[in-house]
């Protein structure tokens, strides 16, 4: 999670954040390549993501993430046909932040 | 030092444990690079949207709950060359949605946006649990089937490219929704053949893209960022802790001030699984764990682990 500044204008004041979702299941030369990154949220300025309006915004990925912690019902093609249904979950490994004010 | 290192293994032989790594033949650093190890790297963005709209052909193929029967690991390992243009394509209907999220700044009026806002949650959450409901699966198959038609009579493209060809370049170059409107109303009218099924308006071209699956939802934020206006919120005009209003004027309509986007993560990952290509890769960790004890990976980590052994 990071600020940035969408159209690259350097003076700009306007603070754009994103979150970014990196899945570590893949392998470690493709984690990072931007086909694969999992892109969550945008949250729009003109103001920082402050502390205090942090939890407000990451609200809706985290209820994601809950919903993945407790397993979510997919299909895995790879399998044969009657393993494919199976389980997925997810976990939340680590954060690298820019801390909010 | 290669001579030590010769005589060594000769002397020694291969340690037992070695084996070779699958990683990649060698080092690579940017996405072009690898986009270059993969394939052709002289692509225009073009062409990179009509792969990732053959792949969505790929997909539509080995949707499970409809094509199950028909679909065995035959058809799968066949299509197992497609591989790298299944990791592509997906990234490609990412990149389409972002850019088509960054520039739909250009507002509908209020009405048409609480309507918006409903179906697209319903839609959602429905999306969640998609591999449960038959029906949407079905659906959503059906529907890719249907855009992934040629265009017109003998026309290169299928429907689904043109279109988000279309919105891809009108989004980067961040034209009014007017225009695009216009724009795809000429050429549905009169300078395609007769028989083209282009979506004449710009919320016809969005609905088409956006049932293929992995949409966004908009979500209205109090400006100073106490609430987001979702759940016991959802109907309110002022924020309930500063008070400030959530809309502002536009012409004749009212507009969110503030609106977060929010890229559900679970259809994305749960269509990871969905796609040959893609769903190997995300099992890749399973089958290259280091056996030597070494920790090359976060696999090898105690709590990776733990959660292997709880879940």
């Amino acid at each position: 999670m990071d600020r940035m500044n969408p159209f690259g204008e350097k003076s700009n004041t306007w603070s754009t954040w994103h979150v970014l979702g990196l899945n570590y299941n893949l392998p470690p030369w493709l984690v990072t390549k931007k086909f694969l990154l999992l892109l969550s949220l945008i949250i729009p300025g003109p103001y920082c993501v402050k502390s205090s309006n942090f939890d407000v915004y990451i609200a809706p990925m985290l209820e994601e993430l809950a919903e993945l912690w407790k397993g979510v019902r997919g299909v895995d093609l790879l399998q044969p046909l009657e393993k494919r249904q199976f389980i997925m979950r997810a976990i939340l490994i680590w954060t690298i932040h820019d801390f909010p004010r | 030092m290669l001579a030590i290192v010769c005589g060594h293994l000769i002397l020694n032989g291969r340690h037992p444990l070695f084996r070779v790594w699958k990683g990649p033949s060698h080092l690579v650093d940017s996405d072009e690079e690898w986009a270059a190890t993969n394939g052709n790297s002289t692509q225009t963005p073009m062409q990179l949207v009509d792969e990732g709209v053959h792949v969505g052909q790929v997909l539509e193929d080995l949707f499970p709950s409809v094509n199950v029967e028909q679909v065995g690991m035959e058809k799968a390992s066949l299509n197992l060359n497609l591989r790298e243009d299944g990791v592509r394509g997906l990234g490609m209907v990412h990149e389409v949605c972002e850019t088509m999220e960054e520039l739909s700044i250009v507002p509908n009026n209020m009405v048409e946006h609480g309507d918006l806002n409903a179906k697209e949650d319903t839609g959602n959450n429905d999306e969640w649990f998609i591999v449960d409901d038959h029906d949407d699966v079905a659906n959503e198959a059906q529907h890719l089937r249907e855009t992934c038609q040629p265009l017109y009579k003998g026309a290169k493209f299928s429907i689904l490219a043109t279109t988000l060809m279309l919105i891809n370049v009108c989004m980067v170059h961040g034209v009014s929704n007017k225009f695009v409107d216009e724009l795809l109303a000429l050429l549905h009218k009169h300078l395609l053949p007769l028989d083209n099924c282009l979506p004449p308006t710009m919320y016809g071209a969005k609905t088409l893209t956006h049932k293929v699956g992995l949409n966004y939802t908009n979500i209205h934020a109090c400006v100073n960022g106490c609430v987001l206006f979702r759940k016991q919120y959802k109907t309110l005009i002022t924020c309930p802790k500063c008070e400030s209003t959530r809309f502002k004027e536009h012409g004749q309509s009212h507009v969110a001030i503030k609106m977060v986007r929010h890229f559900p993560l679970v259809p994305r990952l749960l269509r990871m699984y969905q796609g040959v290509g893609t769903s190997e890769l995300m099992t890749w960790h399973s089958q290259n764990r280091s056996i030597d004890g070494k920790v090359r990976h976060v696999l090898n980590s105690k709590g990776w682990e733990h959660i292997d052994a709880t879940f």
